[in-house]
């Protein structure tokens, strides 16, 4: 159809011209529309490729995750034969976050990760941000600020999630078995000035109860009962011979248990005299 | 206090479910509300009880007994904790100022009381503690003198002779019979032989025939005097110290009227003696008390 010169169409066919035009022009307007929409939608299925592809640099993956930390383990971590004497680079780990203040191992689990402690933000930060600042699991192993960062407090609570892929705290559940309890008894925890050693006394399931807001443990009945109820647990592992102080204090590793919301299962240790 | 009916757990994330729980090897049990545990402490002190509140050095326990009663069913069951079961001893100065913790003989937690209330709650938290957070809900402690008064008090009490024991510097052989009076009954489940090793487990099954054979006798004598249990409470004043109230036993005793005690309702502390000094420790079976601890008090969650 001629419809690309208006003046020929009107003139040739006037009769019709009106009716036969609106109809071209209908078509003219829904095939313009519809290119128009195609274009539209191609352009913003790219810009959403785009945004969710930046979204997803945003958001945290557990593997992904775990891998940054195995190279950043590589990059900081200087071995030795006694674990006292092991090195870490805080000034490098700071690079990737400056929050990162400490590091603990547990030798003979997978537990080998930095302590971060927010400056800024929410204590919970941490529980749902990973140490490349990214949205969601594994979050990082952290602390609270109530309990500084000098690992001097009465109670020092760490966090960890138990994470399906056995990154993070998920290594604290072998502690249900009672051989490995044994085997593996200490807890390292380094700092930039100094490395301390604690020797563990109780793995035990606990209930969810805010353990910092729960006690004064401070007041030294207050702690005494804390460690009553940790070494009188039925369901857990105990080690008696431990000797445990308000002076030589406790730290306690938080992590979940898989099917129990309302639980949490604890791994206190306590400083190697 | 409260009456003691309406003893409750404490009000712990662990009860909100209106009781006590624990999972125990993957099941779960609860508590038996219905149980109500007594532990009663003899305390080897000859001063009165009560006058030894005032007194630093409140003696040691010596026997350490849970008594758990059932009301609902009548049954009581026994538990005795051996003096020398190896425990976190809470250790107080002169003052009642908190020094630490030493695992030590648990007879010796009795004595950092300052007072004879300080010390039945040192002990009660203690053996709490032991039995994995077993709520002990009312304490008795007696010393030496009311022996002879518990004894006399329900005409003496008659026993087969277990071993080789000394009663009023006689000597007596297994098979003998006795008939208990007096000072007597402390001879019979207070001699002991401590050159000998391990000799406070064989004073411990005396103790625990004596209990047995008391029990009986006792319940016979209550049938026909309803009175009995409070007019011994009565006549202890001065040598016992106790949270147990006269409307306690008023409440317990027509309760148990049926109640009968055998052996078999009596359990011991799993364990061995072992003497990592120049005293005797009786190390716990970590495992084995569990088991105890959960066939004994509690119920399985079906």
């Amino acid at each position: 159809m001629d419809y690309e010169n208006p003046e020929h169409r009107r003139g040739r066919r006037s009769k019709s011209s009106g009716k036969t035009g609106l109809v071209v022009a209908i078509i003219a307007i829904v095939v313009i529309l519809a290119g128009a929409g195609i274009g539209f939608f191609v352009h913003t299925s790219n810009q959403e490729k785009k945004a969710a592809a930046a979204e997803k640099a945003k958001k945290a993956d557990p593997e992904e995750t775990q891998e940054s930390y195995e190279k950043l383990k590589e990059q900081v971590a200087v071995d030795a034969d006694d674990p006292m004497f092991r090195k870490i680079d805080f000034a490098a780990a700071q690079e990737m976050n400056p929050d990162v203040y400490a590091w603990i191992w547990i030798p003979g689990t997978n537990i080998d990760y930095p302590i971060l402690q927010s400056e800024t933000e929410d204590d919970a930060y941490y529980l749902n941000h990973t140490i490349e600042k990214k949205e969601g699991l594994p979050g990082t192993i952290y602390t609270e600020k109530y309990n500084g960062k000098e690992f001097s407090s009465p109670v020092t609570v760490v966090y960890g999630h138990n994470m399906k892929n056995g990154s993070m705290f998920a290594d604290l559940h072998k502690y249900e078995d009672r051989a490995f309890f044994d085997a593996n008894p200490y807890v390292y925890v380094y700092m930039p000035e100094k490395t301390l050693k604690y020797h563990i006394f109780a793995a035990t399931p606990f209930d969810d109860r805010y353990l910092l807001g729960s006690y004064n443990f401070s007041d030294q009945m207050e702690f005494e009962e804390y460690l009553d109820e940790l070494r009188s647990t039925i369901n857990g592992n105990v080690n008696m011979d431990v000797n445990v102080s308000l002076q030589t204090g406790i730290l306690t590793l938080s992590t979940c248990i898989a099917d129990s919301a309302n639980e949490r299962f604890l791994v206190n240790a306590t400083l190697e005299q | 206090m409260q009456p003691i009916k309406q003893f409750d757990v404490e009000d712990t994330p662990e009860t909100r479910k209106e009781g006590l729980f624990i999972t125990y090897k993957g099941k779960e049990y609860q508590y038996n509300e219905d149980v109500i545990n007594f532990l009663c402490l003899g305390i080897d002190n000859s001063t009165p009880v009560e006058q030894a509140n005032e007194i630093k050095g409140q003696g040691l326990a010596d026997a350490i007994i849970l008594v758990s009663i059932n009301v609902e069913s009548g049954k009581i069951k026994i538990l005795a904790v051996p003096r020398d079961t190896y425990v976190p001893v809470k250790m107080y100065n002169d003052q009642g100022q908190f020094l630490g913790e030493k695992n030590m003989q648990l007879t010796l937690q009795y004595y950092y009381g300052k007072t004879a209330k300080d010390s039945c709650e040192l002990m009660v938290n203690a053996v709490s503690n032991l039995l994995f957070k077993v709520p002990i809900q009312r304490y008795c402690a007696i010393n030496l003198e009311a022996i002879p008064i518990l004894n006399d008090a329900i005409g003496g009490v008659d026993v087969q002779v277990l071993g080789d024991v000394e009663v009023g510097g006689k000597p007596y052989h297994a098979g003998d019979t006795l008939h208990l009076q007096g000072k007597m009954a402390e001879d019979y489940i207070r001699d002991r032989n401590t050159d000998q090793f391990a000799s406070s487990m064989g004073r411990l099954e005396r103790q625990k025939q004596y209990m047995t054979n008391y029990f009986a006798t006792a319940m016979a004598q209550v049938k026909n005097d309803l009175t009995l249990p409070v007019s011994i409470y009565q006549s202890l004043q001065g040598n016992m110290y106790t949270n147990i109230s006269v409307e306690d036993i008023t409440y317990l005793a027509p309760e148990m009227l049926d109640v009968t005690l055998t052996a078999e309702d009596m359990s011991m502390i799993p364990g061995e003696v072992t003497q990592p000094d120049e005293h005797e420790a009786y190390m716990v079976n970590s495992e084995q008390l569990k088991e105890l601890v959960v066939n004994f008090f509690y119920t399985e969650v079906l």
